[in-house]
């Protein structure tokens, strides 16, 4: 259970939220992402550089049909960081102002 | 911080869950969508006693088989899941059933391909919405299989039409579930 300063801010959170719920190795394709939590390209690329500084998410780049595609997968320390987070914030939630 | 700071922090986590949650409801709703029309095509032709009713099952069916593994491929271009990957091998099983049931062919006995073709067909909704966590779906594959069996026992003459009803009820949801994951 730890505050994670990164991970706070609401569209990050929501963004680890939606990586961690897909399941472990999940990947999306950065063009699925944007569409799953309606941002913009430059809005969700700038976050995707912030989490990705932070080793908590893992962005590949690969090929499908010819075409270039950029894949994003939460990786096991990003997945640990969201789960301490969201623990920290239910026990607020609990117990009351900090 | 303050507890409604973390209150609607945690209603994002939701949200982000959620959405998770309904990613692979498109494709879901696509098969349902695919599958109903073969079946109320299909069942709506044998209820006709069209005589086309024979050759058209064996054109919706590869249809069928073709678009559904058409739109697995298309899914699996922008989303790779644990879940994704189950269903996809669930489907390909089933399809794997199937052929040995077209295999086995004349020597199985009157309706029995239509039976056993059903019961697969339920029991593979049935283990998609588990695999989903989609009750619904798990509900609707447990109500095909028993209707299945009781229909072909006991009510023969309505075996039919009842699954080309069946068919209309899955295209329907199926629209419905493709229709609200591209909004």
């Amino acid at each position: 259970m730890a505050f994670d300063e990164l991970i706070h801010q609401p569209t990050r959170l929501r963004l680890m939220a939606y990586l961690a719920g897909l399941g472990p190795d999940a990947r999306v394709e950065f063009g699925a992402l944007k569409r799953a939590l309606d941002l913009t390209e430059g809005n969700l690329s700038r976050h995707l550089a912030k989490l990705e500084e932070a080793g908590y998410l893992a962005i590949e780049k690969g090929y499908v049909k010819r075409r270039p595609r950029t894949w994003v997968r939460l990786t096991g320390r990003g997945r640990d960081a969201f789960a301490a987070h969201v623990a920290f914030l239910e026990e607020l939630l609990k117990g009351g102002d900090r | 911080m303050r507890r409604e700071e973390a209150r609607d922090l945690l209603a994002e986590v939701r949200e982000g869950e959620t959405r998770a949650r309904r990613t692979l409801d498109p494709f879901l709703g696509g098969l349902l969508l695919i599958w109903g029309t073969v079946y109320l095509a299909g069942y709506g032709l044998v209820t006709l006693r069209s005589p086309l009713a024979g050759p058209a099952w064996a054109a919706l069916s590869v249809a069928g088989f073709l678009l559904s593994y058409g739109l697995g491929f298309r899914v699996a271009g922008h989303l790779r899941t644990p879940s994704g990957r189950a269903l996809g091998a669930l489907w390909a099983g089933f399809g794997l059933a199937f052929l040995a049931l077209v295999l086995a062919g004349d020597r199985l006995a009157d309706g029995a391909f239509s039976l056993a073709v059903n019961l697969l067909v339920g029991l593979a909704l049935w283990q998609s919405g588990v695999l989903l966590a989609r009750p619904p779906a798990t509900a609707a594959g447990a109500a095909l299989m028993l209707a299945n069996a009781l229909l072909f026992a006991y009510l023969p003459g309505i075996y039919a039409p009842a699954l080309a009803g069946a068919g209309l009820l899955a295209a329907g949801a199926g629209l419905w579930m493709v229709r609200r994951g591209l909004r």
